[in-house]
């Protein structure tokens, strides 16, 4: 079964549970059609790869990354947070959920209020490496609470795991739509 | 606007009598988990007495602690400063005269202590706000 962008774009919050080998394709894709297509400006929150890999990636595949702005919650740093050169990477680590939940309602509130806008969180199963899973559920709780009240557009990706299961299915009750693409295929 | 020495300080203080002795200003530092105490007449600080006095004037000189008295040791007189100067003074202070803490005083009074700790959580606190800022900034602008 094909799915396309066009079926997930009326949505305002989607949880896309992904094979872990998928994750980039599918990531790349999204912001191909997001990014590229539709120009929006992007906030990406990776908690698998660090904020040099996932540019690098990006611009491999030809992804406009002037409008990607990177909450990065691998690179390890001395201080909670801090900014790189750029001015567009902010650092969190991934055990502290209030920093990585601070940075993203930052993020949500000064994205600009027209035009098209997405959030991605890449891929919250990693968490659960550095946090309870009672401690994640709550996070991405308080998150999509400031994801509806700012109206972005988000993608919530979780790796279809059988560890997972029980976080996908509280999180999945708050979102929109839930995607298992390990049946469906993403059709651009 | 900066912040004051009031924002970081710490207001509950732990102190005692210039007249103790050493055992018993110890027994309370231990009581508390403390490694210091600003010693006070009335509310008036006149010295300071830390962990490093302990060892360097009174265990290295094999000085008896039940019948020595803080006063003979404490670091007297001790830097003050006051809640309404600004951190960077104070930490400025605190750099130029290598110590790492200094009593807080309000008309003579002693109203709390400050210490690198504090102050290096204050630094650490600003600096996150900065970041944020400037990515929120950043979002804004693109």
């Amino acid at each position: 079964m094909e799915l396309t962008f066009k079926d997930i774009d009326s949505n305002e919050l989607v949880l896309l549970i992904i094979p872990g080998e998928k994750v980039d394709e599918i990531n790349e894709s999204i912001l191909e059609y997001f990014v590229n297509k539709k120009k929006a400006i992007c906030v990406y929150t990776t908690f698998t790869k660090p904020y040099q890999i996932v540019l690098k990636n990006l611009q491999k595949e030809k992804i406009d990354t002037d409008k990607i702005f990177l909450i990065d919650c691998v690179t390890p740093v001395s201080e909670p947070e801090e900014i790189s050169g750029t001015k567009k990477v902010i650092f969190c680590q991934p055990n502290s959920l209030t920093n990585i939940s601070i940075s993203v309602t930052t993020a949500l509130k000064n994205m600009p209020k027209e035009g098209n806008r997405i959030l991605i969180l890449d891929t919250i199963s990693t968490l659960i490496l550095y946090n309870s899973k009672n401690s994640v559920i709550k996070f991405i709780h308080h998150l999509i609470g400031e994801i509806r009240k700012y109206g972005v557009k988000s993608f919530i990706f979780t790796l279809d795991e059988e560890s997972d299961k029980s976080i996908i299915s509280e999180i999945s009750r708050f979102c929109d739509v839930s995607l298992n693409l390990s049946q469906l295929q993403m059709k651009k | 606007m900066e912040d004051t020495v009031k924002v970081v300080m710490v207001k509950h203080v732990i102190i005692c009598n210039p007249d103790v002795t050493l055992q018993d200003a110890v027994k309370i530092m231990k009581k508390k988990n403390v490694t210091c105490l600003v010693v006070v007449k009335g509310k008036v600080p006149v010295g300071i007495i830390t962990e490093r006095d302990i060892m360097f004037k009174a265990v290295a000189n094999n000085l008896d602690s039940s019948k020595v008295l803080v006063k003979q040791i404490m670091t007297s007189p001790v830097r003050t400063i006051k809640p309404e100067d600004k951190i960077y003074y104070a930490n400025s202070i605190l750099l130029k005269e290598g110590i790492k803490r200094m009593p807080v005083v309000k008309n003579n009074r002693l109203v709390g202590i400050l210490t690198q700790k504090d102050l290096l959580k204050y630094f650490t606190k600003l600096r996150k706000t900065l970041a944020l800022d400037k990515f929120g900034e950043s979002i804004k602008s693109a």
